[in-house]
């Protein structure tokens, strides 16, 4: 049993400045919970893609159902992020994969950022998450993540807005 | 943003801020150029030993370790 989840997120920002803003998008106080970011590796393709592949470490700050906390031994979420940034095609696409507590659950999440099509000043981010959990009782486990997922997801897109916001603030005049 | 490890933070930075820099003013404007190079490679020497030494002190090695240990 996979659940899913699909959302779609716009800022009122061009690409050139979501992208930038995307590296620098923690510490923001609606990701409090992530504690640590670094880059495992980063490069450049023959298609010119920067590549680059993050570690990100999270606090767990959610009680999870009390019949399946004995399962959980690791107090931090650890997420992989993956992401494709094409300066030519200008868009910016995100994997980011959460390895919690023992492999109770996994969550697989995609995010496009592009221009928007409708108003070449603001940027479209598209969110697809996958979320299965290998127990066998882990469909209960996966409607859970749902549920908090759905909770977070918008949570997400605060945190890189208010970013964005202030880069504004501080004259940041992007590269529009 | 924190490092993993606290003793990787000063290359961390160091890095970052060049990076971020390069982002916007050379690679979106097409130039590939790769000037945060050796910075980059300070803070990898640090970020992995650190890891290697993570990975050691932990015995469990759930889904998440497995695939690190592919990485580092």
């Amino acid at each position: 049993m996979v659940k899913e989840y699909f959302g779609t997120y716009t800022f009122p920002f061009n690409w050139e400045v979501v992208a930038s803003g995307f590296w620098v998008k923690y510490p923001n106080p609606f990701s409090q919970h992530v504690v640590s970011e670094d880059v495992l590796s980063r490069s450049i393709n023959e298609n010119n893609v920067l590549v680059t592949k993050r570690l990100l470490v999270k606090e767990r700050n959610f009680h999870i159902p009390k019949w399946a906390d004995r399962y959980v031994t690791f107090k931090n979420v650890f997420v992989i992020e993956e992401s494709y940034c094409d300066a030519n095609k200008k868009t910016l696409t995100s994997f980011t994969r959460n390895f919690s507590s023992n492999s109770l659950m996994t969550i697989i999440e995609k995010c496009v950022y592009t221009i928007d099509p409708n108003n070449p000043n603001q940027t479209i981010c598209t969110k697809q998450a996958h979320i299965f959990s290998p127990l066998l009782f882990g469909s209960g486990i996966e409607q859970f993540a749902l549920k908090r997922f759905k909770k977070n997801a918008d949570k997400a897109s605060q945190g890189l807005q208010w970013i964005l916001e202030k880069f504004q603030v501080n004259k940041f005049k992007g590269y529009c | 943003m924190n490092s993993l490890s606290k003793k990787c933070q000063e290359a961390k930075e160091k890095y970052d801020s060049c990076f971020n820099k390069w982002f916007s003013e050379k690679y979106l404007k097409g130039k590939m150029d790769n000037e945060c190079e050796e910075l980059f490679k300070e803070y990898q020497k640090c970020i992995k030993e650190a890891l290697r030494n993570f990975l050691n002190s932990n015995i469990f090695r759930p889904a998440f370790m497995i695939y690190l240990t592919k990485t580092v």
